[in-house]
């Protein structure tokens, strides 16, 4: 069922036993777990069933600390979410991504790979993905792997025609939870506004929070400022340890061995290092995107290895008449270490149209981002080099410390932390059941739940950990509360 | 495709020509040494010792 507003689903019989709150990859995947368990559950959709101003003006938000993206472009607020702008790059956390680095504060999953990997196959339905190519290593410290390009799923396109014919799922459009009502135990309703009113409260026994890497701890923080800490009764963590995936073009080289390079259908290659040559340098988990620029013959020589130094470069470029550019460039992104003063705040003077404050981004990279960037891709080129894969050279604003450039890639829009997951209550929001602590019956969905980040794109193993939930909640539900 | 050992050869060759340019002497000055014996890093450049040092290496 689908109903357009919030007016038209209370005149409905629908009684739900879960209310997930946003209809994106996360909140979806949830609702069909829940589904498929026979439990009725109705999803909440802030935006409409396309793109909206007046729905999206809600993601505005300010960045303190590094350049980044504007908050309302980085992320989509209408039915299906961030998919509707998803690249459909694809790839899993390794199981190294979930243990703790002795060297890196805040490291460490409570639960391993081996807990999501389960619902890999139900994941790989539910993005339409192919079965993904084993890594292959090149050398002791560096594997070859497959970013899986896949045709991105539109959630709103994919899932409109079953969600409509759903007796288990009501989606419910144009409706916002303004904030969840919790008496320090349990939620005890969501206040919620449909077309821009007031629409009362709605009240089921579960909530699942699905609103995306921002908006989860947006939510969660000042529901939990309406309601004195009844939300979220262990709050020093709330909207911390947010985390980014930093891009950057770093270097540039030239390839000899193309064959285990084993370049992409659009020239691309991956490479990621083991955990030991991870701990050797002490830096924190990354890819190197190797972006090929093919050339033939004399040229492809001359280009590579002229470039050694721009001098040599400007002679041969003079002598030959050649018009020279480098045969390859180096892509660089990494994981983030998880730091508390990163985070998620309310802004104290900023609110949108519902009157909810918006959000202040604080984020800054650090010293260990710079290491990691730095040291990964010498230590990459140092494989290269050995194993006579090219030669790279490392741009100098990365081996100089300059500023942080503004005109790449910057980050990923990869929105990750801020109700992370732990078993210390201090440092973390959910439980390795994605529950809130302290509480019976909230749920938090997305990327939000990260504890870290891992190199890695974060829509598949995100997904798979919604799924993982709505598996888990939908056992709740049949078994009783006791049971959560 | 895979370089066949002609290949290399002509790569080394040319690497050789370029090294012998008085560029090179500006080079020695940047040479910074690595973890490893095998690596050097010139100019930003991870190179193999034995790019820069021929057969000395």
């Amino acid at each position: 069922m689908i109903f357009q507003d919030a007016a038209a689903f209370q005149a409905s019989s629908f009684t739900p036993r879960v209310c997930v709150i946003g209809s994106g990859p996360a909140g979806l995947s949830v609702a069909l777990k829940l589904a498929a368990a026979k439990v009725p559950c109705v999803v909440l959709e802030a935006g409409a069933d396309e793109w909206t101003e007046d729905a999206q003006d809600a993601y505005r938000g300010d960045v303190i600390g590094d350049h980044y993206f504007d908050l309302d472009v980085t992320r989509l607020r209408y039915f299906g979410g961030s998919s509707n702008h998803w690249a459909g790059w694809c790839r899993v956390l390794d199981a190294h991504d979930f243990e703790p680095k002795a060297y890196v504060e805040h490291t460490g999953w409570p639960i391993g790979r081996g807990d999501i990997e389960p619902f890999l196959d139900e994941t790989r339905d539910v993005l339409d993905l192919a079965p993904f190519q084993a890594d292959r290593a090149i050398s002791s410290e560096f594997r070859w792997f497959e970013m899986q390009k896949s045709h991105p799923v539109r959630f709103r396109e994919k899932y409109a025609p079953l969600l409509a014919e759903s007796r288990m799922i009501a989606l419910v459009l144009n409706t916002q939870v303004d904030e969840l009502v919790g008496d320090g135990a349990a939620v005890t309703a969501a206040r919620i506004r449909s077309r821009g009113a007031e629409a009362g409260e709605l009240v089921a026994p579960y909530f699942v929070v699905a609103t995306g890497g921002l908006e989860n701890s947006r939510l969660l923080l000042w529901s939990n400022e309406r309601s004195n800490g009844g939300v979220v009764p262990h709050a020093r963590a709330l909207g911390r340890y947010w985390m980014e995936h930093p891009m950057f073009e770093v270097g540039m080289g030239f390839v000899t061995d193309t064959d285990t390079m084993r370049f992409d259908a659009e020239g691309d290659a991956f490479f990621t290092p083991s955990a030991e040559a991870m701990a050797a340098r002490e830096v924190l988990n990354f890819h190197v995107q190797v972006e090929s620029m093919p050339y033939h013959g004399i040229k492809k020589y001359i280009a590579g290895t002229a470039c050694m130094a721009p001098e040599s470069t400007q002679w041969v470029a003079e002598t030959l008449g050649l018009r020279l550019t480098c045969a390859s460039r180096l892509h660089m992104a990494w994981e983030q270490p998880p730091r508390e003063h990163n985070r998620v705040s309310l802004s104290t003077t900023e609110r949108d149209a519902a009157g909810i404050p918006r959000i202040e981004l604080h984020w800054r990279k650090d010293d260990l981002d710079r290491r990691t960037m730095l040291e990964g891709i010498r230590m990459f080129g140092e494989t290269f080099a050995r194993n006579d894969l090219g030669r790279i050279r490392i741009s100098d604003w990365v081996r100089d410390g300059g500023d942080w450039p503004d005109d790449m890639e910057i980050a990923g829009n990869h929105h990750m932390g801020g109700t992370r997951m732990g078993e210390n209550r201090a440092t973390s929001v959910v439980d390795a059941n994605c529950k809130v602590h302290g509480m019976a019956n909230l749920y938090v969905a997305g990327s939000s739940v990260f504890a870290t980040s891992g190199q890695c794109t974060p829509t598949t193993s995100l997904t798979a950990l919604a799924l993982r939930l709505g598996d888990h909640l939908g056992r709740v539900v049949v078994a009783g509360p006791s049971k959560a | 495709m895979k370089q066949n050992a002609d290949d290399r050869l002509k790569r080394r060759t040319v690497l050789a020509a370029l090294l012998a340019l008085p560029a090179f002497a500006l080079l020695h000055r940047v040479i910074r040494p690595t973890a490893s014996s095998d690596i050097v890093e010139v100019d930003g450049w991870i190179l193999k010792r034995s790019d820069v040092e021929g057969d000395r290496a």
